[in-house]
């Protein structure tokens, strides 16, 4: 190991907020060990739990790596900072290389293609893992900082998992009180502590830095204040996320600005004059609060409620001898799975895609991706080409749209006689259902951006008369197992199902679906499942 | 088979086993690309990549998977990883290394069967 000039200090002790620090003036590729190892064994100290751990780990090594391979302009000065309150475990590195730039743009872009980027390169993976996987975090360049020195931090919430199951309705709502006058702060701070968790600041510097981490509910400032006043605050609020429809309220003494024209239009809630009685400021707060969370319902509701409908899977309930079944559930967030069809007298075309994403974003991108692919089925339909993810690898180049949709995709086409023809990208392996035996069909092929004008194969089975086939999404398929066994479980259970009419099978395996995952709620996709039965003609 | 004390790699007949021990990390990655690129086989299908020793993952090794990924599936072959837990698993499973993309066994024997039997199959 190489020794490097530098100051090290670490502070452990028992009081209620127990602190790790490190300070370094270099910082090289072989350091990275012994510093996971100082973090790691005073965390595991404190006995905080190996998740935890292992969290924090990866965001410090992605930082850190960052200032070791990246900046133009190297740090000399390091500092690693921990500490460790009864509920959170907070890390912070500060630094002075070259700012990273765009922060928060960069954060957007990051969790929108965490995704993605698995097809496309081999590295940009580290900020998207990093907000996955820690709490809030932020990045404050050194221009922004009194200290000149670059601030990441984040934390690990340490609490138990019951405690921090609570959900937003019970907990107290968080408050920031901003003023500089502390004799007041601590005035309104008594009023409304009991009924609120109040976070108060002295300057609104400290609020907007703060901001971030915290997300309050509710902001109350001090209008005229030394450096920052509240009117800049409200206005470098509009600039961070979910700072612009946060609800803000001027509490200041200067009641003549109360009428201005020019606080009319910054986006305030409300204008109260000092000295306010406590049942006014009650009475405000809780107007606030509720309209605040009506408003906030109801754009979540009415989203979800339109990508639920654009995204509901549409099949016929039957085909020549072919019936179909499908079930599906729609997630709030991540990637979307749809179902796109085509019927002829010739034969019956499904595609069943899964677009992969992360967060509220990619839900709003798949349906896009969804209505695009649409237009390319119904081009494709026209053609002469026997399968459509053959169409979109040949028309991938140059395409922006396909190049950068993450999509496993499955093609059926049912023929009225009976032949079934399968191709897949990607996509989980169908199961055929043959009296009581149950097995995969073995038909796989490569995700669509991985490979350009790949030759898909076409599996082709002719069924009997009362075979079944289940068709899936990943979302359906990996709540019966995270760890890779999914597949045998899924197929034993297909096997085990008490009964083998279709519509009795997709109730069963559909309840099971829902019994797993309401224990996995942090994993939540979009799951559809498609039932296809060879009987009868209708 | 070739032990270079970052990771070993060992050829079989239809697949490759590189098994990577404590950190896989960008120190370790930058090491580690030249000696991959040299001892697996352009036209290797399937890949093995056992984590079981590993204990701690970071985004550079994730961008060292992918690459693998895509050469498995340029060859029309596949991608498993064997004894991933904790951490790595953690990782593996925020970036989108799904059942759909790569195959998750339980340890290097299992996915080692899992090979033998599909060449079988064909």
């Amino acid at each position: 190991m190489k020794k490097h000039s530098a100051e090290t200090t670490s502070e452990t002790d028992n009081s209620s907020a127990p602190t790790f620090k490190l300070i370094r003036s270099t910082l090289v590729y072989d350091d990275m060990h012994v510093i996971r190892k100082e973090v790691s064994d005073f965390l595991q100290l404190k006995h905080i739990s190996k998740e935890h751990i292992g969290n924090l780990l990866f965001c410090l090594t992605e930082i850190l790596t960052n200032l070791v391979k990246h900046p133009v302009r190297k740090a000399d000065h390091i500092e690693i900072k921990i500490d460790i309150s009864k509920t959170q475990a907070n890390l912070e590195v500060l630094d002075n290389s070259t700012p990273f730039a765009n922060f928060n743009a960069k954060c957007e872009i990051a969790l929108s293609m965490l995704h993605a980027a698995i097809t496309k390169a081999e590295c940009g993976y580290g900020l998207g893992c990093i907000l996955t996987l820690c709490k809030k975090p932020v990045y404050l360049p050194m221009n922004s900082r009194p200290d000149s020195l670059n601030h990441f931090r984040t934390f690990q919430n340490i609490c138990s998992t019951e405690s921090t199951a609570i959900n937003s309705e019970q907990r107290k709502k968080k408050i920031f009180l901003v003023d500089d006058d502390p004799i007041s702060l601590q005035i309104h701070k008594r009023m409304l502590s009991d009924i609120y968790e109040i976070i108060s600041f002295e300057n609104a510097m400290d609020a907007l830095a703060a901001f971030a981490h915290h997300k309050p509910d509710l902001i109350i400032s001090d209008l005229v204040m030394p450096d920052m006043d509240g009117i800049a605050l409200r206005k470098a609020l509009a600039d961070a996320e979910g700072g612009d429809t946060m609800p803000f309220i001027f509490l200041s003494g200067h009641s003549d600005h109360e009428n201005s024209p020019y606080i009319s239009h910054l986006g305030v809630d409300d204008f109260l004059c000092k000295p306010v009685s406590s049942e006014r400021l009650h009475t405000v707060l809780t107007r606030l609060l509720h309209r605040s969370k009506q408003v906030r319902d109801s754009v979540n509701g009415q989203f979800h409620h339109d990508i639920k409908e654009l995204l509901k899977p549409s099949l016929p309930e039957n085909y020549g001898a072919w019936k179909f079944i499908t079930r599906y559930s729609v997630a709030d967030a991540g990637g979307g799975d749809f179902i796109l069809h085509q019927q002829t007298p010739e034969n019956l075309v499904v595609a069943l895609a899964d677009v992969m994403g992360h967060g509220r974003q990619a839900k709003f991108f798949s349906c896009v991706y969804a209505g695009y692919l649409h237009g390319l089925f119904r081009m494709h339909t026209k053609t002469k080409d026997p399968c459509f993810l053959q169409y979109l690898s040949r028309h991938m180049d140059g395409d922006l749209l396909l190049e950068n949709m993450i999509m496993t995709c499955q093609c059926l086409k049912f023929f009225p006689e009976g032949t079934l023809k399968i191709a897949s990208a990607g996509h989980p392996r169908p199961i055929h259902l043959q009296g009581d035996r149950a097995k995969m069909v073995d038909v796989t092929g490569p995700l669509l951006s991985l490979s350009e004008d790949h030759f898909y194969d076409i599996k082709s089975i002719r069924p009997k008369r009362g075979d079944k086939f289940l068709f899936m999404t990943d979302g359906f398929l990996e709540t019966f197992d995270r760890h890779g066994l999914a597949a045998q479980k899924l197929l034993k259970l297909v096997q085990d199902a008490p009964s083998s009419s279709a519509p009795e099978l997709a109730d069963y395996l559909w309840q099971e679906f829902l019994q797993k995952q309401k224990k996995q709620p942090l994993h939540i996709d979009d799951a559809t499942i498609i039932i296809a039965e060879y009987g009868q003609s209708t | 088979m070739t032990n270079d004390s970052l990771l070993e790699v060992q050829n079989q007949s239809q697949f490759s086993i590189i098994r990577f021990f404590g950190f896989v990390d960008a120190d370790l990655v930058r090491q580690a690309k030249s000696v991959i690129d040299a001892k697996i086989p352009a036209d290797c299908p399937n890949i093995i990549i056992d984590l079981e020793k590993v204990e701690f993952l970071d985004s550079h090794g994730i961008g060292l998977f992918a690459s693998l990924l895509k050469k498995v599936h340029h060859n029309n072959g596949q991608l498993i990883f064997a004894g991933a837990t904790a951490q790595p698993a953690s990782v593996l499973d925020i970036v989108g290394f799904n059942g759909s993309l790569v195959t998750y066994c339980e340890d290097l024997q299992q996915a080692c069967s899992l090979l033998e039997e599909e060449k079988k199959d064909h």
